[in-house]
């Protein structure tokens, strides 16, 4: 399946593409400092080019309170990028759950498409808060039939634990047509913070003698343009307790050629 | 009662008008009536005689007719005279002529004689005229039938009229019964009383403390009947008589308690003088006057040869009465045995009346006349004692020894140059004292005392409110050692200064005369003695102290003492104006038996003097009281005997074991005493005695406070073999020097691995705890049924107490108790408190055992140790606690330097409280041996249940198991394999530290179970395993094993190359023969797959340390249970 991220509606001042910055979201004392962007930056103007997308948040709060538990992640990706996993292998949730890194990436290695970290601190009563770092691979996935990605977290400390979280592929309307929603679990039960998620997707594969890319871009400079700045994508996360802070992340790209 | 009514006139008179009308009123006859007859009871059908007696105790002879008047009982008939009798000479009575057949009356008309210087008098019945002892009329023998109808009871009424005198009339029961008459003193027979004037005069004298002018005495014997064969057959024999059912062996007289007789106002007449024999009439001696302490007169039957029989006797003369009249009674120096002597000399024969204090009877005066068969049958006694011998106005009857005829006669009218002073002394309290009782046993039948009560009326004694009653008593009580807190015994000196009774002029010892003489000092009734604050009974002086049975004091009985020589607790001398001065009475103090003694208390005292060469018997029991708080110690002597004494000197045995313990304080220490006379009982006179604590024993400076005394006990603790995980007995001592606060509460800490095994052995049950220490148990019942099993005892112990050079040590036993103020386990140290003679009950001291969950370090605390116990302060200085049974104290398997470690609590300064304690700490060092023999290789082997595949939740068992003889395991890390992850999405809660300290710990925080087998128990340890908050990154792994005691083992939860890492690193140095550590699977389960566990074998990584410091690793397999029924089943997916 091929998707077309459509050409965003940046303005034309906004035809040199801007660095990668973080969007700021609060409510309360809950502060959310979304980032991501999209590599390479010189895109071309007609066309897509395969490219990686990194998204990620940061959550803390402004008290050095522990933040409520987030709960939902939902990115939303600008029309003007296409996802394609059509030929891409599928990954089964059972292969790579749980294992580590290391046995999740041997187990699905062709179905990759991106990876990340993620991090996060596990406060027990009494207990200092310790964290709980992993890495994330993420994985092509198929779940009840509906193509899904599969981010594999895998840490080693304190101690060796892996879940694997998957991302439903949601196809609208819009400017924001696709988007990636996840439900989070219990991490650590009720005890775990998730203090930030980093994820980098970025998958070229070959589909019958032809190469593709699980993702592809391009830059909707108008012409005579060098570049145009555009609304990357939209995410919000979702707390345990209601609050849901957004964010929509304007990032900036270069006409190639 | 007798009554004899002679006196008439003079009755009406005061005893001071009868005196002076005495001195000038004419001379004039005073006759006196008495009727006897026999048998004692008149037995119907039978024959009797009644004798009658007819005495002038005036100064003129009687001039007239003189009429006796016997009115006979009804059913009663004289028998006349035969006709021939007067024909033979046989008389009713010498020179008596009577008529009539039931009033009999008998008319005399020749002179009755009266009493005269000629005196004593031994010789016939009497006559009327013809001879024969002045003053006394011959005898009127009257044969009398009884009819065999006749019976009851009468008053016999026989009068004397006429011869110038007044009118007598004598009035006595009369029995007529057919019963037969017995031996013994005829009741209602006589009189004894105390008079303030010479008979006929006097009134009876009942003013306390006062000096009666004379003491009279008199009583009958029962008589009997007989007759001599009839000259003429068909015809009454004309020979009747009449004589003592049996002879009299013995006679007792015992005087009201409290009168008081001293012997020592007389001079004393020797033995050898007593015997000399003067001249005539057979009753002299070479006694001084001032020897002579009053008169006896005695009627009996003698072998009379001067008469043919007057009715009374046979033609062969037998059983003629015979009267010895007045005869002087001397004060001798008495014979071993007794303490005083009163003698006379009746014909040859010598009578002696033995005064002594009877404790049988309230150490009342009891005189004991022994040995009378040389006195012939006696009839009847007269007894006069003077209340004061050297009064003048005894002269008149003081015999003196004259020369005539170039031999020696007695004679009346002799003085006395004597100091006059008072040989008797009326009770000093008030009230009813009683009568007089006199007792008698015959030759025939021993032992068996026959008697009745004289006196007039009850000696009620009054007037104890006389100003001239003086009590003054003086105390002085002086330690025998002054050193603070040391072993003292107690000289007590009580003065109770006496009335000076020697006068010049008699009149003044009279109290009607209104001199202050006349009163005496009345005795000490009760003593109560208060010992100083601090000075305490001390249990030192228990070892080898013996006690005194009732039975052995003999309370209340002449019994001799023969209380136990380890019984004395000190001696005792009185001094008392009865002795003489250089021989006061001597005497011992003991211990009385406990709760067996006339107060049924703990503590008593006996004084008593025993000097059975001087017939002295005094038996005092004495309460001693001690304060339950403070020990205090009060002494409380009651009913002291009615005797006066002047000095009394107790001395409490000092020395090492000593029974008191000075105050441990420096300063003035006083002795309180309340002083009681008789003549006031409930007035007590205070009294005090002060003395000095200067100085320690060792003679530096005594504190002031109690608190200011040091604390520094010595500790000696360890067991007996130090080997490495041997089992061993332990021994622990701790020890204070008597200068020391006293001990409160002690607490000890154990070092790590020195356990005990309680493996087979019985907690002592609360019950039986609460049974040992029920009020009541003695401590020989603890000792001879012990009331907690054996099979819980673990050990024994010695406690030793008390002050100064000598400890007391009591034995205990140390038993295994079940949980106690929190603690799982406690130990109850039994004690019987059975030292010497005392048996206190039972102290049970528990101390709880509080094992570290984490260590298993024992520590152990005992409660408050007892301070004073029943009054006695225990004053503990040694404690010595052995665990012996048989393999229960186990070395630990570590041979560190350790130490067992103790907090001593001193009392302070208020051994009753525990808020102002002192503390040290103290330490003694502790090292096992030989650790480097002990291997070290235990096994650990790890089980997995449940799913085999990558997501499978598997439970987990891991199972150790140690040798016997290993050294036991200090620290263990396991490391799991890879292929276990952390399912951290099945954390559910942990418990907090805060929960798990109150155990209170969520179910949701449960992940598994453990089980621990140890020697040491009886039961698995076994409980939940929790994830519990810690101080490390993650929540510890917590095994809780439950059972006897509690145990924590903490694992730190951490990771290493990946894999999930459990270290215990605090194991407890005690043998476990087998642990299983499961977690939860499925669900619940910690650990998740990563892998398929049945496609290669997966190790765990053991790294194990021994408390000797052996290492151990090893990589046991970890087996998948799973694996198995994985490859015999179909459609295994595989993962």
């Amino acid at each position: 399946m091929r998707r077309t991220l459509l050409a965003l509606t940046a303005t034309a001042s906004l035809a040199v593409a801007v660095p990668a910055t973080a969007e700021v979201a609060q409510e309360g004392t809950l502060r959310v400092s979304f980032e991501g962007g999209i590599a390479p930056h010189q895109l071309p103007r007609q066309g897509t080019a395969p490219v990686a997308v990194t998204l990620a948040g940061n959550i803390k709060t402004t008290d050095g309170a522990d933040p409520p538990q987030l709960r939902t992640i939902s990115l939303a990706i600008n029309r003007n990028g296409r996802l394609d996993y059509k030929g891409l292998p599928r990954c089964n949730f059972h292969q790579i759950q749980p294992a580590s890194t290391v046995e999740a990436k041997a187990s699905c290695k062709k179905s990759l498409v991106g990876k990340g970290s993620f991090k996060a601190n596990v406060a027990l009563p009494e207990q200092s808060p310790f964290p709980s770092n992993g890495t994330i691979l993420a994985f092509n996935g198929n779940l009840h039939g509906a193509p899904v990605i599969y981010a594999h977290i895998y840490g080693t400390e304190p101690l060796p634990t892996s879940f694997t979280l998957p991302f439903h592929i949601k196809q609208g309307k819009g400017s924001y047509a696709t988007t990636l929603v996840a439900d989070l679990p219990q991490v650590a039960a009720e005890w775990g913070f998730v203090r930030s998620v980093s994820l980098t997707l970025q998958r070229n594969f070959s589909y019958k003698g032809r190469r593709h890319s699980y993702l592809s871009a391009g830059c909707p400079a108008p012409k005579g343009y060098p570049g145009a700045t555009f609304g990357f994508a939209k995410a919000a996360f979702g707390f345990e307790g209601g609050p849901t802070l957004r964010s929509t992340l304007t990032r900036s790209c270069g006409v190639r050629g | 009662m007798g009554r004899r009514i002679g006196v008439l006139t003079a009755l009406a008179l005061t005893a001071l008008a009868t005196l002076a009308l005495a001195a000038s009123a004419q001379a004039a006859p005073q006759l006196e009536m008495k009727a006897r007859w026999a048998p004692q009871n008149l037995i119907p059908g039978e024959n009797g005689l009644f004798v009658l007696r007819v005495r002038n105790y005036g100064d003129a002879d009687t001039s007239g007719t003189v009429t006796v008047t016997e009115q006979l009982p009804p059913g009663v008939t004289r028998i006349e005279p035969l006709p021939f009798d007067e024909i033979f000479g046989i008389e009713e009575g010498i020179g008596w002529k009577c008529e009539g057949l039931v009033t009999v009356t008998c008319t005399t008309t020749k002179p009755i004689r009266a009493f005269d210087d000629n005196m004593p008098y031994s010789g016939g019945q009497g006559d009327t005229g013809l001879g024969g002892a002045p003053g006394y009329a011959a005898q009127i023998y009257i044969r009398v039938a009884v009819d065999s109808g006749a019976g009851g009871g009468y008053v016999n009424v026989a009068t004397v009229t006429g011869g110038g005198s007044d009118p007598a009339v004598d009035e006595d029961p009369l029995r007529i019964a057919s019963d037969p008459t017995e031996f013994g003193i005829t009741p209602e027979s006589g009189e004894a009383d105390f008079y303030d004037a010479a008979y006929p005069a006097g009134e009876p004298q009942r003013q306390a403390g006062a000096h009666p002018f004379e003491l009279r005495v008199n009583f009958d014997f029962n008589l009997q009947a007989g007759e001599a064969p009839s000259l003429f057959p068909g015809f009454i024999s004309p020979f009747a008589y009449s004589l003592p059912v049996e002879r009299v062996r013995t006679v007792k007289t015992i005087l009201p308690k409290g009168l008081i007789g001293n012997p020592e106002a007389t001079p004393k007449c020797t033995a050898s003088d007593f015997l000399k024999e003067g001249v005539s009439q057979y009753t002299s001696t070479a006694c001084a006057p001032e020897t002579q302490v009053g008169t006896i007169t005695l009627l009996l039957n003698a072998f009379a040869n001067e008469t043919r029989g007057h009715g009374d006797g046979s033609g062969s003369g037998l059983f003629t009465p015979a009267s010895w009249t007045r005869i002087p009674v001397y004060n001798l120096e008495p014979p071993k045995g007794y303490p005083a002597d009163f003698a006379f000399n009746v014909g040859d024969y010598r009578g002696h009346i033995y005064p002594t204090i009877d404790p049988g009877h309230g150490y009342a005066i009891k005189a004991l006349t022994p040995y009378i068969s040389g006195l012939l049958p006696v009839r009847s006694a007269e007894f006069t004692m003077w209340g004061v011998p050297a009064d003048p106005a005894h002269d008149w009857l003081r015999s003196t020894t004259l020369e005539q005829g170039g031999g020696k006669k007695n004679a009346y009218g002799a003085s006395s140059k004597a100091p006059i002073k008072p040989l008797l002394t009326m009770p000093l309290s008030c009230g009813d004292h009683g009568k007089v009782i006199v007792e008698a046993e015959s030759y025939a039948h021993q032992g068996q005392w026959k008697g009745t009560q004289l006196t007039t009326d009850s000696l009620d004694v009054t007037g104890c409110e006389d100003p001239r009653i003086r009590f003054h008593p003086e105390v002085d009580l002086q330690p025998t050692s002054r050193a603070a807190g040391g072993p003292t015994g107690l000289q007590v000196n009580l003065r109770v200064p006496q009335r000076n009774d020697t006068v010049t002029d008699a009149d003044e010892l009279y109290e009607q005369n209104g001199d202050i003489q006349a009163i005496a000092t009345p005795p000490l009734k009760k003593a109560v003695v208060t010992l100083p604050e601090g000075m305490t009974i001390s249990t030192s002086a228990a070892q080898g102290l013996g006690n005194c049975s009732p039975a052995q004091i003999g309370l209340g009985t002449d019994s001799p003492v023969t209380c136990p020589a380890n019984s004395q607790y000190g001696t005792l001398t009185l001094y008392t104006p009865i002795l003489p001065k250089d021989a006061p009475m001597t005497g011992k103090i003991y211990v009385a038996k406990q709760n067996d003694n006339p107060f049924d208390n703990f503590l008593s005292l006996y004084l008593a003097i025993q000097e059975p060469e001087r017939g002295l018997l005094v038996k005092i029991p004495g309460k001693v009281d001690l304060d339950p708080v403070s020990g205090q110690i009060r002494t409380t002597f009651d009913d002291l005997p009615e005797f006066p004494v002047s000095d009394m000197e107790m001395n409490l045995k000092g020395g090492v074991r000593a029974a008191l313990a000075n105050p441990s304080t420096c300063g003035t220490k006083t002795i309180t005493a309340e002083f009681y006379s008789w003549a006031a009982p409930n007035t007590p006179v205070t009294e005090s005695s002060s003395y000095e604590i200067t100085h320690k024993d060792d003679g530096t400076p005594c504190v002031k406070n109690l608190s200011e005394r040091a604390f520094a006990p010595e500790l000696t603790a360890g067991t007996i073999s130090p080997s490495a995980g041997s089992y061993s007995p332990f021994a622990f001592r701790l020890q204070r020097t008597d200068n020391d606060q006293e001990f409160s509460q002690l607490g000890v800490g154990l070092p790590q691995g020195l356990l005990a095994k309680i493996s087979g052995i019985t907690k002592c049950a609360d019950a039986a705890i609460a049974q040992a220490e029920a009020p009541g148990r003695s401590g020989a019942e603890e000792a001879a049924n012990p009331s907690c099993p054996a099979s819980s005892l673990i050990g024994s112990t010695e406690v030793g107490s008390g002050v100064g050079q000598v400890i007391t040590y009591l034995g205990g036993k140390a038993y295994l108790a079940g949980p106690y103020k929190g603690a799982p386990l406690s130990m109850v140290v039994i004690t019987p408190i059975v030292a010497g003679p005392y048996d206190l009950g039972v102290i049970a001291v528990r101390s709880k055992i509080d094992v570290n969950p984490e260590t298993t370090q024992a520590s152990v605390s005992t409660d408050p140790f007892p301070q004073i116990f029943k009054g006695i302060p225990v004053r503990i200085r040694d404690i010595q606690v052995k665990v012996d049974r048989q393999d229960t104290i186990i070395n630990p398997t570590s041979c560190d330097p350790m130490q067992i470690t103790s907090r001593v609590t001193g009392t302070g300064g208020d051994v009753n409280t525990t808020g102002d304690d002192t503390a040290v700490d103290l330490a003694n060092r502790f090292q096992a041996a030989n650790c480097a023999n002990l291997s070290f290789k235990p096994n650990l082997s790890f089980l997995l249940k449940g799913g085999t595949h990558r997501g499978d939740y598997p439970a987990f068992s891991a199972t150790l198991r140690a040798r016997p003889s290993d050294a036991n395991i200090a620290r263990t890390a396991v490391t799991l394999p890879h292929s276990a992850f952390l399912a951290q999405e099945h954390i559910r809660t942990v418990c907090t530290r805060v929960q798990f300290a109150v155990k209170q710990c969520p179910a949701a925080s449960v992940y598994g179970y453990a089980k621990a087998t140890s020697p040491l128990f009886d039961e698995t340890l076994e409980g939940p395993v929790y994830l519990r908050s810690s101080s490390n990154p993650l929540p510890d792994l917590v095994a809780t094993l439950n059972g006897d005691i509690d145990v924590v083992l903490s694992g730190r939860i951490d990771s290493v190359d990946a894999q999930i890492r459990n270290t215990f690193d605090v194991v407890p140095d005690a043998p476990v023969t087998k642990f299983t550590l499961s977690m939860q699977g499925g669900k619940k389960g910690l650990l998740v797959n990563s892998r398929n566990l049945c496609k290669a074998p997966s190790r765990a990584d053991v790294r194990m340390t021994g408390q000797n410091g052996k290492r151990y690793s090893s990589k046991p397999l970890v087996v998948a249970q799973g694996c198995k029924k994985a490859r015999k089943g179909k459609g295994a997916k595989k993962r």
